[in-house]
């Protein structure tokens, strides 16, 4: 997308990898796998979230009965599975020099006569050894029908009919979805161009015009019908120009509404009157925190490289959202999108209390504001010649003679330091003092003073106007810079000062609420 | 969970369908004055736990066995008698069958919603779903009308609950656990303890800090629930950091090993232990999810050797143990899945299974007055639909709210001023209390 290619040929090249003589998967800007998901593989399940994705509806009802919302009978929901018959994903060609070549593969690795996961553990232990394995890929062979319920009845698709609107003959062979993506394509498409509009609109406003934004349906009618004609027109005119619906939405008056309600538009909610406080999304949620607790140097990288932002992590398996990395539970707290289907409702922008327990007192959130060499708060001790103290999670009380048994250590290690024959017992000894330190902190007397501790009274502005900027995007007011001013003056560590204040702007709902 | 395939199952004219008036056929003046003629028992119900056994679990292989029925709709499973005479439950019900006098069951609950989505909303609020509207799940009300300001979470969800707050306002939104418990084991919240080696009066000081500063959308709570909420998380979110109570009250392992026992060793088991010690903490509503009964292929596999052991053991557990801590009197516990499942037998697979049905289905209630050992309701006999009446989710929800103390009449107002009563369809089913 990033070519300016426009949305109408990004979708066409959905159905284009058949006909590339040679694979570059890595390589690919277009989304061929997109059939091969685990999620939908089934026909009816490929119908479904194609419906979703492309044409902004909701069609699952019809799969047992006639939609109650819309006019789709369970006979069309079947007709338009037929589409979907033809995708495989798998590593087994169906007929012809592929299917020979796979078979001598399989052969010279000596798993002839093995099946499904067998083969499958096999074949992942060939590949883990480096040895040439086949891969998975997508192709098309000849569709055929489905009967109600999904099943497959051996009989070819000759022709299949979308949605109880236009039927199609097909040639015997052919790539059944070409002609359904000519279909959607069309200028007169009444789904196409109007889904994506819409769903644009609904990421700038937290609400699209038909809303949710995937439910176009008959029942649930657009808030402003004229508005989603002139975005669907406009984008259809200027050939599916991504890029012209985005400025087209930021230049509107309409975006740059206040989120200040007055009194004649304070109940509105669907009429984008004014902006509505929404939630950021968790993604933003996890980079923000990340932006607002980094380093300068840390933060520029962040900007410059897609892949340390949350957007970039791949997965949002369960096994992923429940496992130990530092950003899952903060995405599974905020509600990522699961990603088990194309429906908007995978994704959850509620407001829960955990949420706030999450950033008022989350291990997560603390260890990345007392972060050593890529935090902000460690780069003001640096600037500032401040010394930075964090305190450790449930750090023990030391044992009575501490302070003189690290002394001692400290003695031994500068005499062992001393004869290059003691190598070994120095890095020893270095390793328990590591040890000690990481369980018990310095001793009191080694600790720098207090004291000595002092920011005048320009410094202390440059700081918070520096925490407002890196949280909420904006200088403070007076009040609100008095305020924080008195909070670190009073603090004995002045640091600690600065972090309570950095605390307190990241648990603000101006920084969690879109608006 | 699986992908959201949920079918509607809604026909338009269903829409137009009078509200059921409910086993006692008692319309609303008719309840009124028989409440204000004391004749429905006094409510008793200070706390509440929600057991939410979703994929809709089979009515005919658990609590309403018909072994009379052809071959095709009987199943395998044989009935076995309980402590009460005349009421059996499904042989693979062992402990439950030893305390039926502590709950009622409900049979021939019927609906016609057979998709998991809107069954579990219509069950989960007691409200028919709209499109129009999201009404708000039990635990919602509850916390709205019951709940005090508490260093405890009032409304908590094990691990995640299908109670939404609807038009009430994420305000009253559950804190979700996002895990379960094992037994034996240390559980807490993350992030309910007082973090990095910090002082209750430091993290006061930073709040009364982020209080001051926090003042962007003062005045927008009106207008915003979202707001308003973000405001009253803030407070709740605070007081339970800075106290001890909420970190202790999800501590199952602070339970001893012999009261423990009872609940047996499954997470259902542990998360049946929580919410007791939850409620006895001080929590106002508590609802577990315990999945895995959309039994389509295997059903009888499925509930002998997955579902039902941990089922029977963890809820008999929740009984004995509410009794045990002398919180049964206070406590309801309502048990309850989206809808049941197929009388006939399905040939999915060689064994059979059962699909969506909604026409008949089982639920249970105890503590809050309700009289346990009782059947209320019945089947016909192939467990196809209701024997005579139906009851609707609504009545029993009625009963719930009834158990509770709160009058299912009253009326709230959305955002946008439409009043809306909390069950408006349903009656409060007197035998459940007599």
């Amino acid at each position: 997308m990033d070519r300016g290619q426009s949305y109408e040929e990004f979708c066409q090249e959905m159905t284009d990898l058949h006909k590339q003589d040679e694979l570059n998967v890595a390589g690919m800007k277009t989304m061929p796998y997109y059939w091969a998901r685990r999620e939908f593989r089934l026909p009816p399940e490929r119908a479904i979230s194609f419906a979703y994705a492309f044409m902004g509806i909701r069609i699952q009802c019809a799969q047992c009965h006639k939609h109650p919302f819309d006019i789709w009978s369970k006979q069309d929901f079947a007709e338009f599975s037929n589409f979907f018959t033809g995708v495989r994903f798998g590593t087994t060609p169906p007929t012809g020099e592929g299917r020979e070549s796979y078979n001598k593969m399989i052969a010279d690795l000596g798993l002839k006569g093995l099946r499904g996961g067998d083969l499958r553990r096999k074949i992942t232990n060939e590949m883990r050894k480096g040895s040439v394995v086949p891969f998975p890929v997508v192709y098309t062979v000849a569709g055929r029908k489905v009967d109600e319920n999904g099943r497959s009845t051996g009989e070819a698709v000759v022709d299949a009919t979308i949605l109880g609107d236009t039927t199609i003959s097909f040639e015997r062979g052919q790539d059944l979805r070409v002609p359904l993506m000519e279909w959607l394509r069309a200028d007169e498409n009444p789904y196409f161009a109007k889904a994506f509009v819409n769903r644009v609109w609904a990421n700038y406003f937290g609400r699209g015009i038909v809303d949710p934004p995937d439910d176009l349906s008959l029942a649930n009618a657009p808030s402003n019908k004229a508005l989603l004609e002139h975005l669907t027109q406009g984008f259809i005119d200027s050939g599916f120009d991504m890029k012209w619906v985005h400025r087209e939405i930021v230049m509107s008056r309409t975006y740059q509404q206040t989120w200040v309600a007055n009194d004649t538009n304070a109940q509105d909610k669907t009429n984008f009157s004014h902006q509505l406080p929404r939630r950021l999304p968790a993604e933003v949620t996890v980079d923000a925190i990340q932006l607002a607790t980094a380093s300068d140097d840390e933060s520029l990288r962040m900007q410059q490289e897609m892949h340390r932002r949350a957007i970039a992590i791949a997965t949002s398996s369960e096994r992923y959202l429940q496992g130990g990395t530092p950003e899952a539970f903060p995405l599974m707290v905020f509600g990522r999108s699961t990603r088990e289907s194309n429906c908007e409702c995978d994704r959850s922008t509620d407001a829960t209390l955990l949420q706030t327990v999450f950033l008022q007192n989350d291990d997560v959130v603390y260890s990345l504001m007392n972060r050593r060499n890529t935090g902000w708060l460690e780069q003001v001790a640096k600037e500032y010649d401040l010394p930075f103290n964090v305190q450790a999670r449930n750090q023990p009380k030391p044992p009575e003679n501490y302070e003189q048994t690290f002394k001692n250590l400290q003695q031994r290690l500068k005499k062992l330091q001393a004869d290059p024959s003691q190598k070994a017992q120095y890095e020893a000894a270095l390793k328990t003092r590591r040890r000690l330190i990481s369980q018990f902190g310095l001793p009191k007397s080694l600790q720098p003073t207090t004291a000595e501790q002092s920011l005048n009274l320009e410094q202390m502005q440059e700081i918070v106007e520096q925490a407002y900027l890196r949280t909420l995007t904006r200088f403070p007011n007076e009040t609100e810079m008095d305020r924080s001013l008195e909070f670190i003056a009073q603090a004995d560590d002045k640091i600690n000062g600065v972090r309570g204040l950095l605390w307190a702007l990241v648990n603000t709902k101006e920084f969690i609420l879109n608006h | 969970m699986a992908v959201h395939k949920t079918c509607d199952g809604v026909v338009r004219r269903d829409f137009l369908r009078v509200g059921v008036a409910g086993m006692t056929g008692m319309n609303l003046a008719g309840y009124l004055n028989m409440a204000q003629a004391g004749q429905l028992a006094e409510a008793q119900g200070k706390n509440a736990i929600f057991v939410n056994l979703t994929g809709g679990p089979s009515h005919m292989d658990t609590f309403d066995l018909k072994p009379d029925a052809p071959k095709e709709y009987r199943g395998t499973f044989n009935p076995t008698k309980t402590n009460v005479s005349g009421v059996e439950f499904s042989e693979h019900l062992p402990q439950l069958a030893k305390c039926a006098d502590k709950f009622a069951i409900f049979r021939g609950v019927s609906h016609t919603l057979g998709a998991h989505r809107l069954g579990t909303e219509y069950v989960n609020t007691g409200n028919r779903p709209l499109a129009s509207l999201e009404y708000p799940g039990y635990g919602a009300v509850i916390t709205k009308e019951l709940s005090k300001p508490a260093d405890i979470p009032q409304f908590v969800a094990i691990p995640r609950s299908n109670q939404r707050a609807g038009f009430l306002g994420v305000r009253y939104a559950p804190l979700n656990t996002g895990r379960t418990p094992t037994i034996g084991a240390p559980f807490s919240v993350r992030g309910v303890s007082l973090g990095a080696g910090l002082t209750v009066t430091e993290v006061k000081k930073r709040k009364a800090l982020l209080d001051d500063l926090d003042n962007t959308f003062a005045g927008a709570e009106e207008n915003s629930q979202l707001v308003e909420g973000l405001d009253e998380f803030s407070q709740q979110a605070h007081a339970m950091i800075t106290s001890p109570r909420s970190r202790q009250a999800f501590d199952i392992s602070k339970e001893s090993p012999a009261f423990a026992k009872k609940f047996g060793d499954s997470n259902f088991g542990a998360s049946c232990l929580l919410a007791t010690r939850l409620v006895e903490s001080g929590v106002k509503f508590v609802t577990l999810t315990y999945g895995g009964w959309d039994t389509h292929r295997d059903n009888f596999t499925s509930l002998k050797d997955r579902q039902l052991p941990s089922f029977d053991e963890g809820l008999s557990g929740l009984f004995v143990g509410l009794e045990e801590k002398g919180l049964l009197d206070s406590t309801v516990v309502y048990v309850t899945g989206e809808f049941g499942r197929t009388p006939k037998i399905n040939d999915r697979t060689a064994e059979g299974g059962r699909d969506h049905y909604p026409r008949c289905m089982f639920m249970l209630m105890a503590g809050g007055g309700i009289r346990g050992g009782q059947v209320i309701g019945a089947s016909d006999d192939k467990a196809t639909g209701p024997a005579n009446e139906a009851i609707a989710p609504d009545d029993v929800a009625a009963t719930f709210y009834h158990a509770m103390g709160i009058d299912h009449l009253k009326e709230y107002h959305t955002a946008t001023g439409r009043p809306i009563m909390i069950v408006r369809d349903g009656t409060p089913i007197q035998q459940a209390f007599a």
